[in-house]
């Protein structure tokens, strides 16, 4: 018995590991005489060793296969576990961007990382799930840390009102998702996806032809829909962008998506194997209603956090087309998702940095004061915008052509015009932000107006932090062709 | 030998390269001493190359293979420079007026701010008509034939702020270009015959074998008239010949040294060379050496006529030009071709020195280009007279000085010629050199005789040019006098004596007689005559003394216009059809400018449509499950 418990406990190493971090970082709070950089580090540190203890169970990620524990609520296969090193990998530079660059500007205090590091916990646990019950419980803790971690750090209206927007339709996303496993569970009686993956082989039959099937899944969808912000169910995502902090927008934008992004496909890929085939018009759905809800609203915003809002739902949408169902399993979408988030990754921390060095770049015209620091960061920024747009040999473009090539091989023609479509549109705001570094005119009398008080460079993690950006940022654009290989 | 060579070709380039390159790190001085340094070692490794070539009398032959160009199955074009006697001819020619032209600039071009540019596409100018003079491939020749067009381009171009230098460049290029596609079809149908672009090769092989008539228009015609018509087409266009001359005029617009360079001494003559180059092709044609001639003696009688009637100094000495130039084509025509080299080689000196004595007296004036604005510039230009004076004469064929070797031996030959293309060529060549004197004479009489017309404050100013103008000047002047003198036993060998097998050089008649020496003195009288009459300038009397042509001459015979009521207002039409009804109306009002609009109106819409309240978000997760769940359970299987 303890030994079967022990031969379990290998299949969660990572989120004990991070679970513990985050319960002493709580204990922290009691102890308030800590450098303020200690924090993000710490948990750097902590993400970087639960990483590192992913590969333990087995010594690989490729023995793993259907390694199950917990009566079989938890399994690791290569998939999932590759899944989980994507997410903590960039859960990692998440943390070391964000956690320094915000380090001046915002509060510091271990509550918070102890919050984000349950966040990551979660989204984990979740990845390697494999019973609707705890991946119900992953999820809201994943969701439920950062509602809480969004409000920890909400000064000032926009926040607050960001805070409560994002709770509020996460609550109901979750009730839908609640719904969709009450329905499925009502149909096959089961919640283990072995088990619904069996009876759907043995009773096909009874199943498709019954309309809880598809209500359930339905209902799955939209409360996954909700995490991934595929549209419609994306409304609360351009005021929580505007209002959230910079920490949290880096945490909101990115892991909550590629956790829920990597279920999804393991859900389709596992116990919807069979019903698979039959959504394709649903994520079709999804995807142009995102790419082009998202390019619209972004096409004409003015403020810089909304335009990034909206286009990541439109990059959510072109994710959704690498979701599409083909014939074998399809890495498309995650390979996208990847290169979008390093890209946003690399473009927030980017901003966030010139914004703490003086700069005001509120909105899109605002970029032209840029112009103002170094060369460099004007290059890099107009390199990433260029690689978001798509433009070859950056990344993004490999990105897309992946996800395209992918829905052309299995026949979803009006999803890839849709897509190229969408594509030109968005060139538009990526554009009108490398127009405004490189082409507008500085306003009068803004010569020289950066930053009387630089902010102090000596932090290391200050320095790490610009490392880490510059570093994502190029390897978004240099090694994104070994990514889009994957 | 290789060496010199090598250093005469790619010195130019490398003072472009460090124009080009450098002008930021140096001083606008220093970097005209490193421009003039290598120019100047080139001019010395070109003089070298002459001098040898001159003192063996022809024999010397150096080919400096430099790489190859494009190899595909039996086809091959190399790089290579070659020095026989004509292409080292024109590389003394080239590199000694580009030396002396970039010396002049120094302080011709005094106080302009981006000299570096100047300094560079002068140097490039040089390389490519280097490479065109050294190509033994005609695929380099095109090389260096499509180089000095770009480089005359933005030469003509290089005051880009005014709007006539940009259209002057504009039209030298665009008519340089009609000439230059049929330069090309030229070379296909060479290829065709021979399977070669080498220029020896291919020319041994025309002479061995004569080909198969090509068929034009369901009648045959010998084939090598048909290439001889279309190379010649080529030259007329580079050379300025009557037809497709407009541009050389207008091409006054760019500096007076890039015109005394490119637009007199050496790239225009790049048509004269390329004939001369194929003259085995052209010896064994009638009809070709026919048109050769007629195209020669026209030009030379219309530019003179119309030179007649200018008042800008330049566009006399512009038309001067094509009319000599066509004195060319004539004595190539008649099978003179060393006597075209020759009048090549003489004229580059005069007519460089001439331009430069006129950019001297345009630089003194303040810029003032019109002669009804000068007058009696004798007196505070003394030296300037004296050398536009010895231009002038050698211009007019004055004995002794050079022109007059190199035109009599072209009017001799066109005399000679006159069982084979009649009397006509001869008596327009002679009409055209009694216009050559009158408006010689009417140029120098208007700007150095009688009285000033300039204002009080202008004549003030007025001064000689200093010592960097004048010292070109002078080696020019020191050319015209003695070249034609020096050359002429050399030039006008017949045989293989000095030009080898290269161009066909015959023998040139040569008696003094009745026939030669009467348009001489006519000529000279006829100089004295002008430089009097012009020496008091008044408006109209031009008018009373030819009548009506007057107005024929002044619109320089209607080419302009009817090249405009032709080809450019039918194209542009067309374009203006295209543009506004194919582009804006069609294509961009559907396409780009429609799908802006909408996709702006449509994102309009959804800011105006965006509530930003919670009820609407939840409204729309709601709604947005239902949809999903219908499509999901009546969609099934895949959409489009």
């Amino acid at each position: 018995m303890l030994d079967n418990f022990l031969m379990d406990l290998k299949l969660v190493q990572s989120e004990l590991v991070l679970l513990g971090g985050g319960l002493i970082l709580l204990l922290m709070t009691l102890f308030p005489k800590r450098s303020k950089e200690f924090f993000p580090l710490f948990s750097v540190g902590i993400i970087l060793m639960a990483f590192a203890v992913l590969f333990i169970p087995s010594g690989s990620w490729n023995s793993v296969d259907g390694m199950q524990g917990f009566f079989a609520s938890l399994e690791a296969s290569p998939l999932s576990q590759s899944f989980r090193g994507y997410f903590l990998a960039l859960a990692a530079f998440v943390l070391l961007v964000g956690g320094s660059i915000t380090i001046e500007k915002e509060k510091t205090a271990p509550e918070g990382y102890s919050l984000i590091l349950f966040s990551i916990t979660g989204g984990a646990l979740l990845l390697s799930a494999n019973d609707f019950f705890v991946a119900f419980v992953a999820l809201e803790m994943m969701s439920l840390s950062l509602y809480a971690y969004v409000a920890f750090w909400s000064d000032g209206a926009n926040a607050k009102e960001a805070a409560m927007k994002y709770f509020i339709t996460g609550a109901v996303s979750s009730s839908f998702f609640l719904m969709g496993v009450a329905f499925i569970y009502g149909l096959t009686g089961a919640c283990q996806f072995d088990e619904i993956a069996n009876l759907m082989k043995l009773e096909s039959e009874t199943f498709l032809s019954s309309p809880l099937w598809y209500l359930g899944i339905g209902f799955l969808l939209a409360g996954l829909g909700f995490k991934m912000a595929l549209a419609p169910f994306h409304l609360w995502v351009p005021d929580v962008y505007q209002g959230a902090s910079t920490q949290s927008l880096l945490l909101i934008g990115v892991l909550p998506k590629l956790a829920t992004l990597g279920f999804s496909i393991l859900l389709l890929k596992g116990p919807f194997s069979l019903v698979y085939e039959e959504l394709g018009v649903a994520i079709t759905f999804l995807a142009v209603l995102s790419m082009g809800w998202g390019a619209l609203g972004a096409l004409t915003q003015r403020n810089f956090r909304r335009l990034m809002g909206y286009s990541a739902v439109a990059n959510m949408g072109f994710v959704a087309i690498g979701l599409l169902p083909g014939d074998e399993i399809s890495l498309a979408s995650m390979n996208y998702l990847l290169i979008y988030s390093i890209g946003f990754v690399a473009v927030i921390g980017l901003v966030a940095y010139l914004q703490n060095q003086g700069l005001s770049l509120e909105t899109v015209d605002d970029f032209v004061y840029v112009r103002q620091v170094p060369e460099a960061y004007r290059l890099l920024l107009a390199l990433l915008m260029f690689s978001l747009a798509g433009v070859p040999p950056l990344a993004g473009f490999f990105g897309k052509f992946v996800v395209f090539k992918h829905a052309l091989q299995h026949g979803y023609t009006f999803a890839v015009f849709a897509g190229i479509f969408v594509s030109v549109v968005s060139a538009a705001y990526y554009l009108r932000i490398i127009k405004a570094l490189y082409f507008d005119a500085l306003p009068e009398g803004t010569e020289g107006l950066v930053a009387e008080t630089p902010l102090r460079q000596s932090f290391l993690v200050y320095r790490l932090s610009n490392l880490a950006s510059v570093g994502l940022a190029a390897i978004t654009i240099l090694f994104a062709f070994v990514l889009s290989f994957l | 030998m290789k060496l010199f060579l090598k250093l005469a070709v790619f010195g130019p380039l490398i003072s472009c390269l460090f124009a080009g390159l450098f002008h930021r790190q140096l001083s606008k001085t220093a970097l005209i001493r490193f421009c003039g340094f290598f120019m100047g070692i080139a001019t010395l490794a070109g003089s070298t190359l002459f001098m040898k070539m001159v003192k063996s009398g022809g024999a010397f032959a150096v080919t400096v293979p430099l790489m190859t160009w494009i190899e595909i199955g039996d086809f091959s074009a190399t790089w290579a420079l070659s020095a026989d006697p004509l292409s080292v001819v024109m590389i003394f020619l080239v590199l000694v007026v580009s030396f002396l032209v970039h010396l002049y600039s120094y302080e011709y071009m005094e106080g302009e701010e981006d000299l570096s540019r100047y300094y560079a596409y002068l140097g490039l100018f040089t390389f490519a008509m280097l490479m065109l003079v050294s190509a033994q491939d005609l695929l380099q020749l095109f090389f260096g034939w499509e180089g000095v067009g770009v480089c005359s381009y933005l030469l003509i171009g290089y005051w880009y702020e005014k709007e006539s230098a940009n259209q002057a460049a504009m039209k030298a290029f665009l008519v340089n270009r009609v000439g230059d596609l049929f330069l090309v079809m030229g070379m296909a149908g060479f290829f065709y015959l021979t399977q070669t672009l080498e220029i020896g090769k291919g020319l041994s092989l025309l002479q061995s074998a004569v080909p198969e008539p090509f068929v034009v228009l369901g009648t045959p015609v010998p084939a090598l008239d048909v290439l001889g018509i279309l190379f010649l087409i080529g030259a007329m266009g580079k050379s300025a010949q009557l037809g497709l001359h407009t541009w050389l005029p207008d091409a006054m617009e760019g500096p007076t040294p890039v015109s005394a360079l490119i637009h007199a001494a050496t790239m225009v003559t790049a048509g004269v060379y390329l004939i001369a180059r194929l003259s085995p092709l052209y010896l064994d044609t009638t009809f070709a050496s026919t048109c050769v001639v007629w195209v020669g003696a026209l030009t030379a009688f219309a530019a003179g006529t119309i030179a007649l009637v200018q008042n800008d100094i330049k566009k006399v000495i512009a038309y001067s030009t094509c009319s000599q130039l066509g004195y060319m084509f004539l004595g190539l025509g008649v099978g003179a071709y060393n006597g075209a080299v020759f009048h090549l080689f003489t004229h580059g000196f005069f007519k460089a020195l001439l331009f430069l004595g006129a950019g001297a007296v345009i630089h003194s004036m303040s810029n003032e280009q019109d002669m009804r604005k000068m007058g009696g510039l004798y007196r505070p230009m003394k030296m300037t007279f004296a050398f536009m004076l010895i231009g002038s004469l050698a211009l007019v064929g004055f004995p002794l000085f050079s022109g007059f070797y190199s035109k009599e031996a072209i009017l001799a030959s066109a005399f000679a010629a006159q069982d084979q293309y009649g009397l006509g060529p001869w008596v327009l060549s002679i009409i055209s050199l009694v216009l050559t004197a009158a408006y010689t004479g009417r140029m120098l009489g208007m700007t150095f005789l009688g009285r000033s017309r300039a204002d009080e404050a202008l004549r003030a100013r007025i001064h000689e040019p200093g010592l960097m103008m004048n010292f070109p000047l002078a080696l020019l002047a020191l050319g015209a006098l003695v070249s034609g003198m020096l050359g002429y036993k050399k030039f006008l060998m017949g045989g293989k004596g000095f030009w080898g097998d290269k161009i066909v050089a015959p023998l040139i008649p040569h008696h003094v007689g009745i026939v030669e020496l009467a348009p001489t003195v006519v000529g000279i009288c006829v100089f004295v005559l002008a430089l009097v009459v012009f020496r008091k300038w008044k408006e109209k009397k031009l008018a009373k003394s030819i009548g009506f042509m007057e107005r024929f001459l002044v619109n320089k015979w209607y080419f302009d216009a009817l090249y405009q009521a032709l080809f450019v207002k039918p194209v542009w039409w067309l374009g203006q059809l295209f543009w506004v009804f194919g582009d804006q109306k069609g294509i961009d009002a559907i396409g780009p400018d429609g799908l802006t609009h909408k996709a702006v109106e449509g994102s309009l819409k959804l800011r105006r449509s965006y509530t930003g309240l919670l009820p609407t978000y939840i409204a729309a997760l709601v709604m947005g499950v239902l949809l999903l769940i219908v499509l999901i359970l009546f969609g099934g299987g895949r959409l489009g």
